[in-house]
């Protein structure tokens, strides 16, 4: 499914059956949903669907979801994150995972793999995405300013100069134009849209 | 997902959003974003279809002309694709920007209805005399197709009994209404940022029958693009992905191997390969993977879209090998990963350089656990003994399945369902673990999704009539996956113009 399908519709109302599930013949009544909280997940229920959202194809998990797992999904996630034989692309959804659901633990984990030239790119892309979530402006600017700049990978400081640019615009902006004015010009082309929205006026 | 189509939808917007007023409300910038490009960024392309495919080039054509075409006897499917000329990039409903998608507002052959997008479809219903269950319709149509947007009839169990009944779809003279979102937008009191002057350059494909019927047995030509250019777990000691070394590569053989392996067991065989390097210009704008914006409208404009106009022309899937794919925003996703995205569903078949003109997979998992590819029979372990490059070809397959024009056979949610009624329904209610199905369609972050194993008829677990979970179209990829397709489901990608 086109992901982008979902972005548009979420953002239409924040409670998306309304306007793109037609439920089942046999589904309860509108009514009779989300009347009452839900009750909390068992342990083997979170551990469940941190298993399952990892195993979505094209189908993205809303933040809410993941962060109605709670600290008990750290613990899972971690040991996705921390195993070298796990694909990639699960490392990359776990360390995303852990930082929207934030805390001491996820956030340690977070920024150590942010900081790792050891891990692969999308795992990388990840952490540092979830700097971002993690982070306010000031402090992300000071985390990432030293991989916008010394990571010995390019495309690497251009996922830098990409979270940089949406998150701390204000601040890092000039230090995402410097650092692509150093880049040769082949590695500047992935700066491109992280300048792109330096140049754009502030909303 | 099973959404409503445009009209109904827009609708319900305009009423959510105060409609009723055609005055524009004040908008924030929390409403949602909306890109823009010229013309040239979103190029039209021109069919290569060759016989036995019937082509009409039907031109440049204002949205809401009623545009003449023939439909030979003895056909088994109907394509259009409508390419933006000039239209709009995305249309606003009140406050929110929203894709133009790109569908005729109606299709009509030798006096019977195949499409009519002003309909409020209903839901899978599994009553084949039910008239308003989209399964018995002819055609279903739901895709964010900005710019570039194909329907192929039939896509349905009703589609596909009208072919299979009336020894083809019904024949002679048709007509097709061209529209957009602008267009059924300009026609609703309440949504605004309408356009009655949008053009479209529209094409139809026919396919003949074979032997009376749906063809049983096709072939699938592929293009693979290396957008990424390495595909390592560390930055050593790695073999670099490109055309030249592509027949040596040990995890590009298996992958091929086994997305041979997938397709082969639905009938498609796996006709010529090329492997083939991205321009180096495209190749270093997305070495730092694709980013997916969180837009709501103008995402023809987009990373993705721009990436996939680089598809040459001629008959084939185009697979684009990105580095990895990330959605980002605050929003949906904020930041995760997917690993692949279909351009349209279905895909402009034989239609090369549009917006839409392939899909894109992540090549990040390929060369993970090579010693674990051993063996016949795709490896499709998720958790442990993993074979990446098996991993690989399951997400090429898939999102090919969906250009080819299948849905997900049960969403996350359990509640909604593909179009066809041979294909196996998992249903939460039914399906999901007893002290779990409170959580049904509960509309909380905790609301229940369907898991594999829910959905597997064989296991103790499972309930009765849960089924799917193997699918190649299921919405996950874990352990028990098989990458089955039913017949209904090899029936709708046979009938597609891009198989032959």
């Amino acid at each position: 499914m086109h992901a982008r399908l979902f972005c548009l519709l979420l953002a239409l109302g924040g409670t998306p059956a309304e306007f793109t599930l037609a439920p089942a013949r046999n589904a309860p009544p509108a009514s009779s949903r989300s009347a009452a909280p839900a009750a909390p997940l068992s342990d083997a229920e979170v551990a469940a669907r941190v298993h399952t959202y990892l195993a979505a194809i094209d189908t993205p998990i809303r933040p809410e979801q993941w962060q109605a797992l709670g600290p008990r999904a750290v613990a899972p996630l971690e040991a996705v994150l921390s195993d070298q034989g796990a694909l990639p692309s699960r490392r990359a959804k776990a360390v995303m995972a852990l930082a929207l659901l934030g805390g001491a633990r996820a956030r340690s984990l977070v920024l150590a793999t942010a900081r790792s030239d050891g891990v692969p790119l999308g795992v990388r892309a990840s952490a540092l995405e979830g700097a971002g979530h993690l982070l306010p402006p000031g402090e992300l600017f000071l985390e990432l300013r030293p991989v916008l700049e010394k990571a010995p990978a390019a495309p690497v400081r251009a996922l830098a100069a990409g979270v940089l640019s949406r998150r701390a615009p204000g601040g890092a902006c000039g230090a995402i134009r410097a650092q692509a004015g150093r880049e040769g010009p082949e590695e500047r082309l992935a700066f491109g849209r992280a300048l792109e929205r330096c140049a754009a006026p502030p909303p | 997902m099973r959404p409503r189509t445009l009209v109904p939808l827009l609708l319900v917007l305009s009423a959510a959003c105060g409609g009723g007023s055609s005055s524009p409300a004040a908008c924030t910038p929390s409403d949602g974003g909306a890109l823009g490009c010229s013309p040239s960024e979103k190029p039209v392309g021109t069919s290569t279809a060759a016989a036995p495919l019937g082509v009409q080039l039907l031109g440049h054509q204002q949205v809401g002309t009623s545009v003449p075409f023939t439909v030979p006897a003895g056909t088994a499917s109907l394509t259009i694709v409508e390419q933006a000329v000039s239209a709009l990039d995305s249309v606003t409903v009140d406050c929110t920007p929203l894709d133009n998608v790109a569908v005729p507002a109606l299709v009509e052959v030798g006096g019977k209805t195949l499409y009519d997008d002003t309909r409020d479809d209903g839901s899978f219903s599994g009553a084949p005399t039910d008239p308003t269950a989209i399964e018995n319709l002819p055609a279903f149509f739901f895709s964010d197709s900005p710019s570039t947007g194909t329907l192929t009839i039939p896509n349905s169990t009703g589609g596909l009994a009208l072919v299979a009944q009336g020894g083809g779809l019904p024949s002679g003279q048709g007509t097709l209404v061209v529209s957009d979102y602008a267009y059924a937008c300009s026609n609703i009191s309440g949504c605004s940022g309408g356009s009655t002057s949008g053009v479209y350059d529209v094409t139809v494909l026919t396919k003949p029958l074979v032997n009376g019927g749906i063809p049983s047995q096709v072939t699938l030509d592929l293009n693979v693009y290396f957008v990424a250019t390495s595909a390592c777990i560390t930055a050593h000691n790695c073999p670099a992905l490109s055309q030249n070394t592509a027949s040596s590569d040990v995890d590009l053989t298996r992958m091929k191997s086994t997305l041979a392996t997938l397709l082969g067991n639905a009938g498609v065989s796996l006709g010529a390969v090329q492997f083939l390097d991205a321009p180096s210009t495209v190749q270093s704008a997305y070495t730092a993977g694709v980013d997916i914006p969180e837009v709501t409208g103008g995402s023809a404009c987009a990373p993705l879209e721009q990436l996939l106009k680089n598809a040459g022309p001629g008959n084939t899937m185009n697979i684009f090998l990105v580095p990895f794919i990330t959605l980002s925003g605050s929003g949906l996703g904020a930041g995760e990963q997917v690993v692949g995205v279909d351009g349209t569903i279905p895909g402009p078949a034989t239609i090369g350089g549009t917006v839409a003109s392939g899909a894109i997979v992540s090549v990040e998992d390929l060369r993970v656990g090579e010693g674990n590819c051993t063996g016949s029979s795709p490896v499709l372990n998720l958790t442990a003994n993993v074979c990446g490059a098996d991993i690989t070809a399951y997400v090429i397959a898939h999102e090919t399945g969906h250009f080819l024009g299948l849905y997900h056979v049960t969403e996350a949610d359990g509640t909604e369902f593909d179009p066809l009624a041979g294909t196996a329904r998992c249903t939460c209610s039914q399906c999901a673990p007893l002290g779990s199905r409170s959580r049904c369609g509960d509309g909380t972050a905790t609301q229940y999704q369907m898991q594999v194993s829910d959905c597997l008829a064989a296991l103790p677990n499972a309930a009765s009539g849960c089924g799917g979970g193997d699918d190649l179209m299921f919405w996950l990829l874990d352990d028990g996956a098989k990458g089955t397709l039913t017949a209904d489901q090899q029936s709708v990608i046979h009938a597609n113009p891009l198989v032959h």
